[in-house]
């Protein structure tokens, strides 16, 4: 498995009594005494305990399952302690009150609970307790190869009551970003949906406690005062911090520190170590400050200017259906060329909507149109296909979310099969400074996802998609019973005890279960065709299912599994009752009759999976077919000429009547001779 | 020099003459012992010369039945009578009608007899070998369904 695999769970023990559940065997989660202060959007709090050490505080974040978890960083971030931070205990899934298991991590609690953003700070009190415990925290997470993405004033805490260092609260039970209010982010990720914003990089997480120590400084969320769209617009015309703040009311002491943060180029953001040097006095180099340019007559739509190449992208994306009419129209590529600041916007225009989607389908095409549009007037920005605006990185946890909406699915679909993260990141600059070997294996991966997306198999479409994209994301399937399912293990145990409850008597898998099978063990897809449909599979097939169970069984140690047996002998019965020879099928079954109670799926494979079995049945049937045929034949022809060989016979009979008289003769004689000489 | 090989039917010519003067050599035997013997000697041949009479020339297995057992019975009686003293009258002699009828009946028994056990032997050995296919179709069915009967 791609991450530090959290224990299963013991099933029986874990639900406790009285709204209470257990993690490892180790942590009670108290289920009716809920932490409004940590729960979010997609996930709820709960008070824990370490059963161990019951005075010890714990909170426990649950998922809902609706968002896809950060598995990799949960296993980075396990067990780092600082003071800026939150520590993250231990993960697992853990059985909950509907019968299923979902996710859930623990974390120290917060004993002075959350802060609250009443008032505006003092430079100083934002630099000895947010921005000094927090470069600490940064640098060790950042160090372990994570990201926190979830720096925001709503997700400070106070470890202790009364302190006056302040930590940042959990960000692994939600993608990256998820619950940030676009201010906290980097233009390019602010423009993206929520789901689908990426991991991003350490430079995120430096932007977003800029952002957090200037919403302590105002005493109130920076741009508050503006709705999203016209925020979006002043940050991709002004500049994030300019849009938010006027230069001239930020104390001198801390303008550095809030400049070099929130800088919005990526590259001129400082890093952990300039935020460092700063707190220690130093002196670390400011970003270069560029004039945002802007046009002075703006292009109204939506009912909102906007005044350059990006900001117009933005909008267009956000209000597709109008983007359609004005792409359409003159006026746009007008502004373009006789206002726009960048010169070369125009011709790039003019060049996408000249491409043509010869696979688009239906409203797709103008759909299409305004992502190119987009894509030309702002190649570092978003993927922005109908309603939605994706980043590249993100695509994996925006499948998870799509699954359960059926108009988000529409959208995730499209993206992948008309091929846009590769076209998107063909137009980035910043993507071509990457190493040719990345660049390459990126667009293979892009490529297979298409390929996928489009694909009719029952086992590909957008679920092998999600699994490809999330190497951590458990199987969807109702099959695994609701179970939190990540592995061999996990699907293994899940689907024995699926097969049996016997509501199914062979593996007639869904497609998310096919998929996360294709995915995770490379299965081959007439295998994987035979699992969904096994009425439908050849021999070879069919043989190809019970291989893969057995390989499955095999990878977690061979352990017998007597559902799985249940099912793969259902299939070898299939295989067997193929065979002719009644004698060697009624044999095969005997032997599959034997091997199931064992819940040995190898030896049923073992049984059924001989070399040439079938090719030596066929030529015996073949023989035994053409033997039967001549007996008819042979049977018909004694039949018929019955008559004729009584007729011979009764001639042969005269014949031999002659012969036996002259035996007979010499018998009469001899008795003439004794019997009249006796008289 | 090669023997010039003799036609077919010159030699059965030749066994026909040598046959018949056998017959002629010893019915004048016979007739010089005692005219009577020659007399029970025809009469007693006439059931074979009946069936001669009625069979096709080539086809006269009833003839050669009857006959060979009639004269099996008859040369015995004629050569035993000549051989003390020809003052045995075998015309009148119950005995030796006996003798020459159960010579004529066995003939015209084995001429009966055997064409119908022959066809009763036959019967049987073509019904066991229809059973013994039978059995052979059956195990095949057995050993492979019914699609090995191709219906």
């Amino acid at each position: 498995m791609a991450f530090d695999a959290p224990a299963p769970p013991d099933r029986s023990p874990d639900r406790g009594t009285g709204g209470e559940v257990v993690l490892n065997g180790q942590y009670q989660i108290f289920t009716n005494e809920p932490v409004a202060s940590l729960a979010g959007r997609a996930v709820q709090a709960f008070r824990a305990i370490d059963k161990r050490f019951p005075t010890d505080s714990f909170v426990a974040l649950v998922s809902s399952g609706e968002t896809m978890p950060r598995l990799e960083t949960m296993s980075a971030l396990r067990g780092l302690s600082k003071p800026g931070m939150l520590a993250l205990v231990a993960f697992g899934p853990v059985n909950w009150a509907d019968g299923k298991q979902r996710l859930a991590a623990i974390h120290t609690a917060p004993q002075g609970g959350r802060f609250a953003l009443t008032t505006p700070l003092k430079p100083t009190q934002i630099v000895e307790g947010l921005l000094r415990p927090m470069a600490a925290a940064l640098h060790e997470i950042h160090a372990r190869g994570a990201t926190h993405r979830s720096i925001r004033p709503e997700n400070l805490f106070m470890r202790e009551a009364g302190a006056t260092i302040l930590t940042v609260g959990p960000c692994v039970m939600t993608p990256p970003g998820f619950d940030q209010p676009e201010i906290y982010e980097p233009v390019t990720s602010a423009m993206a949906d929520p789901a689908a914003r990426g991991n991003g990089s350490v430079k995120d997480d430096m932007f977003a406690l800029g952002m957090t120590a200037l919403a302590l400084l105002l005493g109130r969320r920076p741009g508050s005062e503006h709705d999203r769209d016209t925020l979006m617009i002043r940050r991709l015309e002004l500049g994030s911090l300019e849009a938010v703040v006027e230069r001239r009311a930020v104390p001198p002491e801390i303008i550095d520190v809030l400049h070099g943060l929130t800088a919005d180029d990526e590259s001129e953001r400082w890093t952990v170590n300039a935020l460092q040097k700063w707190l220690t006095g130093g002196r670390p180099e400011q970003p270069r400050s560029y004039d945002t340019a802007h046009a002075l007559t703006p292009f109204e739509i939506a009912g909102k200017p906007v005044r350059n190449a990006r900001s117009l992208a933005y909008m267009l994306g956000r209000q597709w259906v109008e983007g359609v009419r004005h792409l359409r129209g003159e006026a746009l590529v007008r502004w373009l060329r006789d206002y726009a600041p960048e010169r070369t916007a125009a011709p790039m225009l003019d060049s996408a909507l000249t491409e043509r989607e010869l696979d688009a389908e239906g409203e797709d095409a103008d759909a299409l149109m305004v992502t190119r549009a987009t894509m030309a007037l702002d190649p570092e920005g978003p993927i922005r296909f109908r309603s939605a605006a994706v980043h590249p990185q993100g695509l994996g946890p925006y499948v998870y979310e799509a699954m359960n909406d059926p108009e988000k699915r529409k959208v995730a679909s499209g993206i992948l099969r008309y091929g846009l993260p590769q076209r998107v990141l063909d137009r980035r600059m910043s993507e071509r400074r990457a190493s040719a070997r990345k660049v390459t294996r990126q667009a293979i991966n892009f490529e297979r996802l298409r390929r996928w997306a489009q694909s009719s198999e029952p086992w590909e479409g957008l679920e092998r998609c999600l699994y490809d994209l999330n190497l951590n994301a458990p199987c969807l399937s109702p099959l695994t019973g609701g179970r939190w399912v990540a592995g061999v293990e996990d699907l293994i145990n899940a689907l024995d005890a699926f097969a049996l409850t016997g509501s199914k008597s062979e593996p007639t898998m869904d497609t998310h279960l096919a998929a996360f099978i294709g995915a995770r063990f490379e299965a081959a897809g007439d295998a994987l065709l035979t699992l969904m449909k096994p009425k439908d599979a050849d021999n070879d097939a069919t043989l190809g299912a019970i291989r893969l169970f057995a390989e499955l069984q095999q990878s977690y140690g061979g352990k017998p599994l007597r559902g799985i047996a249940l099912w793969c002998g259902t299939l070898a019965r299939r295989v067997a009752n193929e065979i002719h020879h009644r004698p060697t099928r009624q044999r095969l079954n005997a032997a599959i009759d034997q091997a199931v109670p064992q819940g040995s799926v190898a030896s049923i494979l073992k049984i059924v999976d001989v070399i040439g079995l079938k090719q030596r049945d066929e030529r015996g049937f073949a023989a035994a077919k053409s033997e039967h045929m001549q007996l008819t034949r042979d049977i018909q022809a004694v039949e018929r000429s019955a008559e004729t060989r009584r007729a011979y016979a009764r001639q042969r009979g005269r014949d031999n009547a002659a012969l036996l008289s002259g035996a007979g003769a010499v018998v009469m004689s001899f008795l003439t001779l004794m019997l009249d000489n006796g008289r | 020099m090669k023997p010039i090989p003799m036609p077919a039917a010159r030699s059965q010519m030749n066994g026909r003459i040598a046959i018949a003067v056998i017959l002629i050599g010893g019915l004048i035997v016979i007739a010089a012992s005692a005219i009577s013997y020659l007399i029970f000697l025809l009469l007693a041949m006439l059931p074979a010369a009946t069936a001669s009479f009625l069979e096709r020339p080539g086809q006269r297995q009833a003839t050669t039945s009857v006959g060979t057992l009639t004269m099996a019975t008859v040369i015995p009686l004629i050569l035993g009578a000549i051989a003390t003293g020809s003052d045995r009258d075998l015309l009148r002699s119950s005995t030796a009608w006996t003798f020459v009828a159960a010579g004529a009946v066995i003939g015209i028994g084995i001429y009966f007899a055997l064409p119908m056990i022959a066809v009763w032997m036959e019967d049987m050995r073509a019904s066991t070998r229809l059973r013994k296919m039978r059995e052979r179709q059956t195990q095949l069915v057995n050993d492979w369904g019914a699609e090995v009967t191709g219906r």
